[in-house]
């Protein structure tokens, strides 16, 4: 914030003029720097706190664009033993995930998107995914009987409906509300 | 094991102080049984819907995290949020939903 004129206080009132002052908007490449940082330091303290030795470092590749093009910013934790962080289904890496969006979307009043990963689980479990799905599929299509997966969180859904898009002979719905909501692939008449 | 619960204290309240309004009005206290730890978590009125989110999801994350820590130790551990019931009320009809939504989690995650 640049001041142009400090204004004058005038004299009872008289001959009083109005401050004028430059506001600059900060560049959404120095919000998400900040954020970046921000992210990566709380994301580093909140392990500190639950007493789990790791690092944590910034994937590079997607530094920018965190409050602008919806790009999140990617972290992986490094260490021994991090089953615990991952939990039963991602459970607890997804808790982790969401404290940590929340954290830093409100120190820097914005929404700042934010992926985690814990040894490389997410990719791990994105490719077993990616096989149920073309696996289940396989057997609609012989079967000619509909298929239900088990409970899934959004990104998760997201997988197999997209695994399937292009896949001929089948089609795929979300069935069900919060928690419980799961992936149905059906017999393409 | 004191030192243990000791960090669980801490970390409900970075947790907490990192996502409201009135980081100062944030207060946990714990009581601690035999085998069992109870962190409450007291935070300005204004920002319990916070600690709290939509259908109980942020203290569900919180209690996660704490479980985390407490089935290393051994020990059971639950986070309550304790909201003054009279201004609570007064808010809109969201929140109260929220406190009821929070009430059958904290239910389930007792066993």
């Amino acid at each position: 914030m640049d001041v142009l004129n400090k204004g004058k206080p005038g004299f009872l009132g008289l001959g009083a003029e109005e401050a004028r002052v430059r506001v600059t908007k900060l560049p959404a490449e120095e919000t998400d720097r900040a954020s970046v940082i921000m992210a990566k330091e709380m994301l580093g303290r909140l392990l500190d706190l639950m007493r789990v030795p790791a690092s944590v470092s910034v994937r590079e590749l997607q530094l920018l664009g965190a409050t602008t093009g919806h790009v999140p910013i990617a972290l992986d934790i490094s260490g021994e033993d991090l089953g615990i962080l991952i939990g039963r289904r991602g459970q607890t890496l997804s808790s982790l995930q969401y404290l940590a969006y929340l954290i830093v979307s409100h120190q820097m009043k914005a929404r700042v998107h934010l992926s985690i990963d814990v040894e490389g689980y997410r990719e791990r479990r994105q490719e077993a995914l990616r096989n149920l799905a073309l696996r289940m599929a396989e057997q609609v299509k012989a079967t000619g009987h509909s298929v239900t997966l088990e409970p899934m969180p959004a990104g998760e859904r997201r997988i197999i409906h997209l695994a399937l898009q292009d896949y001929p002979g089948v089609t795929t719905h979300s069935i069900g509300e919060g928690e419980a909501r799961k992936v149905t692939i059906l017999c393409q008449r | 094991m004191v030192e243990e619960t000791n960090n669980m204290k801490e970390l409900i309240e970075y947790i907490a102080k990192s996502i409201v309004n009135k980081p100062e009005a944030v207060v946990v206290t714990e009581e601690q049984s035999s085998e069992r730890l109870i962190l409450k978590l007291q935070v300005d009125p204004e920002d319990t819907g916070r600690v709290i989110g939509k259908q109980g999801r942020v203290a569900q994350a919180m209690r996660t995290l704490l479980r985390v820590m407490a089935v290393r130790e051994g020990i059971r551990a639950n986070l309550e949020i304790v909201s003054d019931q009279e201004i609570v009320s007064d808010q809109e009809i969201v929140s109260d939903q929220e406190i009821v939504s929070e009430a059958e989690t904290s239910h389930e995650t007792s066993e």
